[in-house]
This record gives C-alpha cells, sequence and structure tokens, in this order.
C-alpha cells in the first residue's frame, strides 16, 4: 500500500482503510509485538499491544497531512516502540514477583549481559540458518509450534494438511534440526 | 517461572531474523482479525475524541489568504488555572516577607521602620543583688537594682523614668576616668554604648558566666564518659561476654598479653578506675547535677540516657549503635572497651572572651560560650547556646538546651554589647 492508496481510502471511508491496514499490516505488527512480548505478556497482552499500534497508526494517518512514504517502515516502528513501551510495564509489573532459588536469580542477571546478548546474536542467526536448511512446510512447522508456540491443529490450517501429519512431519524436523545443530556444536 | 527453551533466543530478534519469523507468523483468521480491529477502532476513537476536547481551536475570524494570515487563535486555558495561580503567587510573595522580616529581626533586635528610642534599660527584679563588672577600658562599673522598673530616656536625654513601686540607684564609678561600657551600666542620662544591646537581651554577668563555663566543661567530659568511653580503667581486671556471633564487634581484646583493637565475638568491660565513679548510679547522678530534670535526657549529642532494662547500666543508642557503655558488677563499675569511633575534639575556652548572656530571666537564660578546638591559632571554633533554667528539683541552675553557632555570632553580639 502506498501513501496515496492510503490517501484515497481514508477520504472515501476511514474504517474500510483502517480495516485494510489491518488486514495488510496485522502479521507483520503481530510478528514484531509476539517477539518483543512473548517471554512475558500472555496471548491477550499481545493483542491488546497490536491494537495499541493500530489506535496509534489510524491518529497518525488521521491528522498528519502528509503521509509517510514507506508506510511498512513506519507502521514496524510504531510497532517496535510500542512493544518495548508494554515489555517494560509487563516487566515492571513483573519484577515485583518474589523469585524462590538463587539458579532463578541469576538466570534474570545473566539476561542483561552484554556478552550473552552478542552471544544470543550469533546463536540465533545460526538456529534461523539451520531451520531454514530444513526446508518448507518442515521449517514453518518448527517456528509456528516452538516460537509462536501454536497446536497442530492450528499449524494444519496454515500448512494445508492435517494435523497427525503435521505432529510426525514436526517430530522428524526436530529430530533433523537437533543434529543440525549438533554438528555446529549446539546441543541445548 | 516458565520454562525457558533453545527458541526463546529468538526473542528480541534484529531486522535480518525478524523478516523471517514475520514470513513464518502464522496467518490472522477472521475471527481474530475482528477481534482487533475492534479493539484499535475503539481506542482510535477514544484517542480522537481526546485529541478533538485539548485540541486548540481556531477562531472563525482567522483568515488565511496566501502568505497573509490574519485574526487571533484562541487558546482554551483551564478555568482553575489562574485562581490557583495568583493564590501560590500570593503564598510566595507573603513567605518572603515573613522569611525576610524574622531574619532581620534575628540579628538587628528589631524592624527598620521602629524608632527605637536612644536609651531604654529593661532590668529584672534582682532584689538586693550588686554586680560588679569591669569593662574594656577597665572602668569598674557597680549596678544596684532593688525593684523591677522600665526607664526610657529619649534622643535629648530627658529621662522618664516609670517608677510604680521601686527606686532605681544605678552608680557608674569610672576608676580610670574611663566611661562606663558595661550592658546594665546603662545610665538614664542615655549616654551608654551598650544601649542597643540592653534593648536585645545582652549582657555580660562573670559569675554567671563563670557557670556556664563550668557546665560547658563538664557536659564536654560527660559527652566523652558516655559516647566514647574514656575513662580510666585497669585493664587487668575485666570481664567479658559472649556476643552475637552474627554482630561484627570492634572491642578492645583485653585477654591478649597485649590488649589491642580487633573483631571479635566477646565483649570486654574493664574496671573504672576513676575515683569519681565507683557505680552506674554515679554515672546518672553526674548526668543530672549538669542536666535539667525533665525526664527526657534526649538532648545529648542524638544519645538517649534509656532506664536501665537489663541491669546493666546506662544504655545508649544513637540510631548507629546499640551498646552497653558501663555496667556494675560485684560492687565495682566496669567500662566497655567497644569502639565507637573516636571521640569529641576538645573545645578550649578563650580567657579572654567574656560569655555572654542572653534571654536572661529570673528562672532561664542562655549563655553564649566562645571557644575553640584543637590550636587558638587554626581557626576552627564557634560558639554554644547553652540555655539553662532554674530546676525546681534542686533549686539550680541546669542545661536545657544546647545548639551551636559560628564564631561570628559571637562576634556580632560582642560588637552590640561595646565589650
Amino acid at each position: 500500500m502506498t501513501g496515496s492508496e492510503l490517501k484515497n481510502m481514508l477520504d472515501r471511508s476511514p474504517t474500510d482503510c483502517h480495516r485494510a491496514l489491518i488486514r495488510e499490516y496485522g502479521r507483520y505488527v503481530y510478528a514484531i509485538v509476539f517477539n518483543k512480548l512473548r517471554s512475558c505478556g500472555t496471548q491477550e497482552d499481545i493483542e491488546e499491544c497490536v491494537s495499541d499500534v493500530f489506535a496509534d497508526v489510524f491518529i497518525k494517518f488521521e491528522y498528519e497531512e502528509a503521509y509517510v512514504g514507506d508506510i511498512k517502515g513506519y507502521i514496524g516502528t510504531v510497532a517496535k516502540r510500542t512493544a518495548i513501551d508494554r515489555f517494560r510495564s509487563l516487566s515492571a509489573a513483573n519484577s515485583h514477583v518474589v523469585y524462590e532459588d538463587e539458579d532463578n536469580m541469576q538466570q534474570l542477571v545473566s539476561d542483561f549481559s552484554v556478552d550473552e546478548r552478542v552471544d544470543s546474536s550469533e546463536l540465533r542467526r545460526v538456529l534461523l540458518n539451520k531451520i531454514a536448511e530444513l526446508g518448507e512446510p518442515d521449517s514453518t512447522i518448527i517456528i509456528q509450534k516452538f516460537y509462536y508456540n501454536r497446536t497442530s491443529s492450528e499449524i494444519a490450517r496454515n500448512v494445508s494438511m492435517n494435523p497427525s501429519s503435521v505432529r510426525s512431519r514436526c517430530t522428524r524436523a526436530v529430530q533433523k534440526l537437533r543434529g543440525k545443530l549438533a554438528e555446529v556444536g549446539i546441543s541445548k | 517461572m516458565r520454562k525457558r527453551n533453545l527458541f526463546d533466543m529468538l526473542g528480541n530478534a534484529e531486522e535480518e531474523p525478524m523478516d523471517i519469523l514475520t514470513d513464518k507468523c502464522p496467518e490472522m483468521y477472521d475471527a481474530q482479525m475482528e477481534r482487533l480491529f475492534a479493539a484499535s477502532e475503539r481506542k482510535y476513537r477514544m484517542k480522537k475524541r481526546e485529541i478533538e476536547r485539548n485540541r486548540t481551536e481556531r477562531d472563525n475570524n482567522i483568515t488565511i489568504s496566501g502568505e497573509a494570515v490574519s485574526g487571533a487563535e484562541r487558546i482554551r486555558r483551564p478555568a482553575w488555572l489562574a485562581p490557583v495561580c495568583s493564590a501560590a503567587s500570593l503564598i510566595l510573595v507573603a513567605g518572603l516577607l515573613i522569611g525576610s522580616t524574622t531574619l532581620f529581626r534575628r540579628h538587628s533586635g528589631g524592624g527598620g521602620d521602629v524608632v527605637t528610642p536612644a536609651v531604654t534599660v529593661t532590668t529584672v527584679r534582682t532584689t538586693g543583688t550588686t554586680t560588679a563588672l569591669t569593662g574594656v577600658s577597665g572602668s569598674a562599673v557597680t549596678t544596684t537594682v532593688t525593684t523591677a522598673v522600665t526607664v526610657s530616656a529619649d534622643e535629648g536625654g530627658t529621662s522618664d523614668n516609670k517608677t510604680s513601686a521601686g527606686t532605681v540607684t544605678t552608680a557608674a564609678n569610672a576608676a580610670a576616668g574611663g566611661s562606663s561600657s558595661g550592658a546594665e551600666a546603662a545610665s538614664p542620662s542615655g549616654a551608654s554604648a551598650g544601649s542597643g544591646a540592653v534593648n536585645s537581651g545582652l549582657s555580660v554577668d562573670a559569675a554567671l558566666g563563670e557557670r556556664a563555663e563550668d557546665f560547658f566543661v563538664r557536659s564536654q567530659e560527660l559527652s566523652n564518659l558516655l559516647t566514647f568511653r574514656v575513662m580510666e580503667t585497669d585493664d587487668s581486671d575485666y570481664i567479658s561476654f559472649d556476643v552475637d556471633p552474627s554482630v561484627e564487634f570492634y572491642t578492645r581484646d583485653l585477654s591478649l598479653d597485649s590488649p589491642t583493637y580487633c573483631n571479635t565475638h566477646t565483649a570486654y568491660f574493664a574496671r573504672v578506675t576513676d575515683s569519681r565513679f565507683g557505680s552506674t548510679a554515679d554515672i546518672i547522678s553526674y548526668y543530672n547535677s549538669l542536666y535539667y530534670s525533665d525526664g527526657g535526657k534526649d538532648s545529648y549529642y542524638g544519645c538517649t540516657l534509656v532506664p536501665d532494662e537489663s541491669g546493666l547500666g546506662p544504655v545508649l543508642t544513637n540510631g548507629q549503635q546499640y551498646s552497653v557503655a558501663y555496667i556494675d558488677h560485684n560492687g565495682k563499675l566496669y567500662q566497655n572497651t567497644f569502639y565507637p569511633n573516636g571521640r569529641h575534639p576538645v573545645m578550649h575556652l578563650y580567657e579572654d572572651s567574656p560569655v555572654i548572656i542572653k534571654d536572661r530571666t529570673d528562672t532561664s537564660f542562655t549563655a553564649i560560650i566562645p571557644y575553640y578546638v584543637y590550636d587558638i591559632s587554626s581557626g576552627f571554633g564557634g560558639c554554644e547556646l547553652m540555655s539553662f533554667a532554674i530546676d525546681p528539683a534542686c533549686g539550680d541552675w541546669r542545661i536545657v538546651k544546647e545548639e551551636f553557632d559560628d564564631s561570628s555570632y559571637y562576634e556580632e553580639c560582642r560588637q552590640k554589647l561595646g565589650v
């Protein structure tokens, strides 16, 4: 969607324009918000944040006369910032929980290690490469199963398969992925 | 806590991994889409209403033609803003006025607009007392007051004596031809250098000054005894107690051949050899000989002499430490060797600076006592404002309050007195 298309749609019907924006960029915003909040928020938190992002975007397009050229980039930026804000408030709320054992506390502390951040970036790249090497639909099944925490039935609808096939492919894909990761020294 | 797995590392991803994850993101179903749309629309409408409400309203008169803009933009301000700002300004101005007046009156002894009589002598009833002073010039001044009166004299020297129930006899004997300059030596004729000082309640009284200095010296000693435990002791005669192992106790280990300070879990108490103190009761008695018996005893350098609850004598609490200072044992007094971080610097009294008496009444006065610490040439020091009152329990002066001020305050009072 371009800026002029957006303007035309807004002039005709703001509601239709909003619906079209969600339809086109909904997954994109959801993926960004999910990525930031999956460790601390519930599904409701994530959907709440996604709706916040779109409300902000609608307001922006309503009152800004100069339409942004790169709509996707703009929406992505708003999504990231809103998700980070929500992450902070959720983390602050969660920080009032008293952790029972030392291991958990050390785990929390290690989350803020700069060295670990750098290592995580590299590990993330390796992991995604190895998942991509599995090919389709296994890579999609693996990510939707273990990253997006979707059930086999939900994944089956996305990849046009039946749930039992998804489960068996998933099992085999996990074994293959484990082997690939072991080759590069990632055993956990 | 939620169990972590390998895919957690995909969280907070950078741009490139994010593209892959977006690509693999599950499709949104219609129900989920409608839910998101409804929530987004609801929030959008709320925000829009808020913006519309707060938005600047443009006046209809504003016309924009080409590059010329005319008219005025009207901005709506909250109605409560003006009264609140006015009230805040008034409070601020009132505070400034009151504060500056208070400060001015504190050191000047009166407002600038008040016409101060040339001489105003205010004395208190001390029937039959005779006070001898020596001024700077060496003139001996004798003042005899027989009853309470107020004597005023105007600038022209016309005395206006209001004697209601007695007479005032004031005699100034200039021994060496010097003029009298003592605070209480103001003559009704108005020829006195100390008129302002008398008006501000300042005076010099040798007897009271000596008493105040004595109290000052002894209060310092008591402070060091109680707070820093500096009595002479016989280290070979000691008793010891086990201390809670979790408490780090820096004390003098008297069990060693050569006693030294160290961290131990044992409290050592050495026998006091100071002949003045044979028991904790003697210490408390010494305290009572200095301080007003109001039961509070809370002016002691932040420490409180609390009643004995453990049978171990005076206990000091000052927020930082809690330890027994002295205990009685077999009819002898023992002093704790716990080291409480140093002691008060000794405050020395000046030989040639008289104690100035302020706010004197029948039953109270404040002594302004100048002192220096370390060495007279060090420049460190100040003045202690020690307030006294007649304690009904003993009929004698006792300390009720101790405050400190800079040397400049003493000098200021001294200049007013002209001594």
